[in-house]
């Protein structure tokens, strides 16, 4: 019997289909349990309140967008190394400089496919790909 | 072997969350051309209109309309040209946005029949091109606000032209926080239902989070410090925060602002509870809602004439 460690990953994005495709796309390693945040500010409040293993987080947001979760996340101790993965459709080289600079793991560009992003939550939390199990 | 996921089977989803999109996009575009005709920049609105068009974008890149994805992307760079330089857009650039608007409705429409969208007229493009052009950036003067540097520091500047303009326009510019923690959500007490309480007592400007020591009132070291122009008391809002009254902060107390009384209005807007487009002479309305208008008035008459 292989036993696998259960990851607790938030999806934000203000768009509900984005998070349902984003979390779709998750769902498919059982050892992910995906919540999602409808903004930035809930997320933080989740984080606060809550243990997760990774946030895959927009930039575009209403209220606060997501350089300021980065920036905010990665100014409270018990945060600072929650892995980040961008998912934006800003694929210019100053967005992504800024956003790694403010505190980002990884950065991913829309479109992505359903392989490219689960690829990239799996890497952060060092996740066994659902192949692999 | 895992299950995989095909992102084209969101596409019912895509279009209901698209339409709605481009219903907020065409109400963001008409405010923003009644405070042109006042001569008045709208840099919320234009945010609005900018988010709502990004979303249309990644949404369309994900399953793959890619049409679409070409307006948008236009649509979006025009836009950020438009947030930078803050000024009122000019009736053109509306006009050519409102165009961009129609046309990705169209595109969606011919998705949902089963067709494959066509592609944007040059034309349409070719206006999207030019926008900005006509508009300058300039800001107003630091303005006068009780705000530490560290939440001043994450305004945009809008926004503190906003708060403090507040006085100006008969409202306070207030601060209220509130640290959240899973006693108070249990009351019902989370960051959104808290933006929605206050929000119906006045505009909120920006919420911003905060690190703050843990403490029994704040166990996850967070608090969210609500910034808001609003004609309510101390009592309303600490009710609607689950805060003490005397903890709302008066971002501009009546000796900062001076004789900054309400601005009157414009002899031609009499009435402050009208909404912008209602106060002026000329309404514009999407032309579907026109004939949707006219086929009611016409039953209407025939139901009159029968009776």
């Amino acid at each position: 019997v292989h036993e696998v460690s259960v990851s607790a990953v938030l999806v934000v994005d203000d768009s509900k289909v984005m998070r349902d495709m984003v979390a779709a796309c998750l769902k498919v390693n059982p050892a992910l349990v995906v919540s999602q945040a409808s903004s930035g500010l809930e997320a933080i409040e989740k984080l606060s309140l809550q243990q997760f293993d990774a946030l895959v987080l927009d930039l575009n947001m209403p209220d606060i967008g997501g350089i300021e979760v980065v920036e905010f996340v990665r100014s409270q101790d018990r945060l600072r190394a929650l892995p980040i993965v961008i998912v934006t459709t800003r694929g210019d080289e100053t967005s992504r400089t800024n956003v790694m600079r403010a505190g980002a793991t990884r950065y991913v560009t829309k479109p992505f496919t359903p392989d490219a992003i689960l690829h990239e939550v799996n890497a952060v939390i060092g996740a066994v790909q659902p192949d692999a199990v | 072997v895992s299950e995989r996921v095909d992102l084209k089977e969101f596409l019912p989803a895509y279009l209901a969350e698209v339409d709605e999109q481009l219903r907020t996009a065409n109400a963001r575009l008409l405010d923003i051309e009644a405070s042109t005709r006042k001569g008045e920049s709208n840099p919320r609105a234009v945010r609005d209109l900018f988010r709502a068009v990004h979303t249309v974008k990644g949404l369309s890149a994900m399953v793959g309309v890619e049409p679409a994805v070409a307006v948008a992307h236009r649509m979006e760079a025009a836009l950020r040209t438009l947030v930078d330089a803050g000024e009122p857009v000019a009736l053109p650039s509306v006009d050519a946005l409102l165009s961009a608007v129609r046309c990705i409705d169209h595109q969606v429409r011919d998705l949902s029949q089963g067709k494959a969208p066509p592609a944007a007229p040059p034309p349409i493009l070719a206006a999207l091109a030019q926008l900005g052009t006509t508009e300058r950036a300039a800001r107003s003067a630091a303005p006068q606000l009780e705000l530490d540097s560290t939440l001043a520091g994450k305004l945009a500047p809008f926004e503190l032209d906003l708060l403090a303009a507040g006085p100006a326009t008969g409202r306070r510019s207030v601060r209220i926080d509130f640290s959240p923690s899973p006693a108070k959500a249990a009351r019902g007490l989370s960051v959104n239902t808290v933006r929605e309480r206050v929000r119906a007592l006045g505009e909120i400007i920006k919420v911003v989070p905060l690190s703050v020591v843990p403490s029994e009132d704040a166990p996850g070291a967070l608090s969210f410090a609500l910034l808001v122009l609003t004609s309510a008391s101390d009592e309303e809002l600490g009710a609607a925060v689950g805060v003490p009254p005397e903890t709302v902060v008066d971002l501009m107390p009546a000796t900062k602002r001076g004789s900054m009384a309400p601005t009157p209005t414009r002899d031609d807007e009499p009435d402050d509870s009208l909404a912008p487009s209602q106060r002026r002479n000329v309404v514009r309305v999407e032309v579907s809602r026109l004939d949707d208008a006219m086929e009611h008035l016409s039953e209407l008459i025939v139901t009159r004439r029968l009776g």
